[in-house]
């Protein structure tokens, strides 16, 4: 080392070495190649779709994988129940109006808002992605490509998440308008009839909805909120990739 | 310099202080002499070298080992160093601003620089030779045959496919050397 480089360093250290204790040491970052699902993107928010998906027996690997694919697309995978939260946590902090629900037997949370699909083009993006839920259920895993740029403002995507024998299901929810709750009664009907969410309800930022303190609210049977109250939510940044 | 022991401390360290010394140990002769093939003054080739690891320790949160080397990350920031230079250089506002911030040079840190400078001629003519190439062209000549990057790290470094840089380096070199024919 020379004497520049030498001093260069100690300013570093003096500048900036406070900063960099506090970091842990940069490893490989986990990736997998997103699966290619059948069909292509599964646009689910763009038309309010619910999915059941059939989780798998636990095993050594880990519960969850959310990846950033370089198409601005999400890939969500749960291997099992206990990666709801963790993916969840995720999702949030990437920005991504989408949550997985788990459903259980004894929730008492109402069930998702249904939505009448309206074009053949929403109907064939349903279909697809139906299609690759089943896939992926086979093998035992929630597995689902989002495009977070096609959920509608306003909206926060849910999956419904149980652990059941093999059917996929899929029921005619929606996207819904408010924080997802915690969980989902298994088996009850969609709710009748809409009303009005309250105006203050905004947020979607992770928290909350992952935590598991709105078990039971009855969030999901009411109406959206105007489109903007979710607008600031929208933003995927900061995740992955070397500056520079 | 990292020795061997110092080596093994870094490696089983989890401190990102000590992963990013073994990084700028390891870096820093190659980051300046990108600029020393580039400026004349040795305080420019200090500030830029300066600026590059200054933004580098910024961001060293966001680097992530599994897209690609140490060595290319910095590239790729010391070329966005260069790039910004330039504008201020064209804008007339280079003086003031380094002026303002600049860290005064010791006589022996100035004859270290002038030193490096005066190594890096060969390169430098290089890359003046390269003027009439292809930007992309030209940085992967660089990246491969001055700064000794692999392809794979230059490639990463200057956000193309190997495939791609490899294609661009082929051509560039083909294109030297009939340069260089055709001057004899």
């Amino acid at each position: 080392m020379s004497k520049f480089t030498d001093r260069l360093w100690r300013e570093l250290e003096r500048g900036h070495g406070a900063e960099l204790e506090q970091m842990s040491r940069p490893a490989p970052k986990r990736r997998r190649r997103p699966q290619l699902l059948l069909g292509s993107t599964v646009a689910l928010a763009g038309v309010g779709t619910t999915l059941a998906l059939v989780l798998g027996a636990a095993s050594s690997s880990p519960a969850f994988a959310v990846t950033r694919n370089h198409d601005g697309t999400i890939t969500v995978r749960i291997m099992r129940t206990s990666g709801i939260a963790g993916a969840n946590a995720r999702l949030a902090a990437l920005g991504v109006r989408a949550r997985a629900v788990p459903v259980l037997a004894g929730c008492s949370a109402p069930t998702l808002t249904p939505v009448r699909l309206g074009s053949l083009r929403d109907q064939a993006v349903v279909a697809r992605a139906l299609l690759a839920a089943r896939q992926a259920a086979r093998k035992g895993v929630l597995n689902a490509r989002i495009d977070p740029r096609k959920i509608p403002a306003g909206r926060v995507l849910v999956f419904e998440a149980k652990r059941a024998a093999v059917m996929v299901h899929a029921a005619a929810g929606q996207a819904v308008a408010e924080l997802p709750p915690a969980c989902l009664a298994q088996g009850s009907p969609p709710c009748a009839v809409p009303s009005k969410v309250a105006s203050g309800n905004t947020g979607n930022s992770g928290a909350t909805g992952d935590s598991g303190a709105t078990v039971g609210a009855p969030a999901a049977c009411k109406n959206e909120p105007p489109p903007s109250s979710l607008t600031g939510n929208t933003g995927n940044s900061g995740a992955t990739g070397n500056s520079g | 310099m990292i020795g061997s022991s110092r080596d093994t401390n870094l490696a089983t360290s989890d401190s990102a202080l000590a992963a990013f010394e073994e990084i700028y140990r390891r870096n820093v002769d190659v980051v300046m002499a990108y600029f020393a093939r580039r400026c004349a003054e040795p305080q420019t080739v200090a500030d830029l070298t300066s600026e590059t690891f200054v933004r580098a320790a910024g961001a060293f949160a966001s680097f992530d080992p599994g897209r690609g080397s140490a060595r290319a990350w910095l590239f790729g920031i010391a070329a966005h160093v260069y790039a910004g230079h330039c504008r201020q250089t064209a804008d007339g506002r280079d003086a003031a601003a380094r002026l303002a911030g600049r860290r005064a040079l010791e006589t022996d840190e100035i004859d270290e620089l002038a030193a490096r400078i005066d190594a890096e001629r060969a390169g430098r003519e290089l890359i003046e030779r390269c003027s009439q190439l292809p930007a992309l062209e030209r940085a992967a000549v660089e990246l491969v045959d001055l700064a000794g990057l692999t392809p794979k790290e230059a490639a990463a470094a200057l956000g193309v496919s190997r495939v791609v840089l490899r294609k661009r380096l082929s051509r560039a070199r083909s294109r030297l050397r009939k340069e260089h024919h055709s001057d004899e």
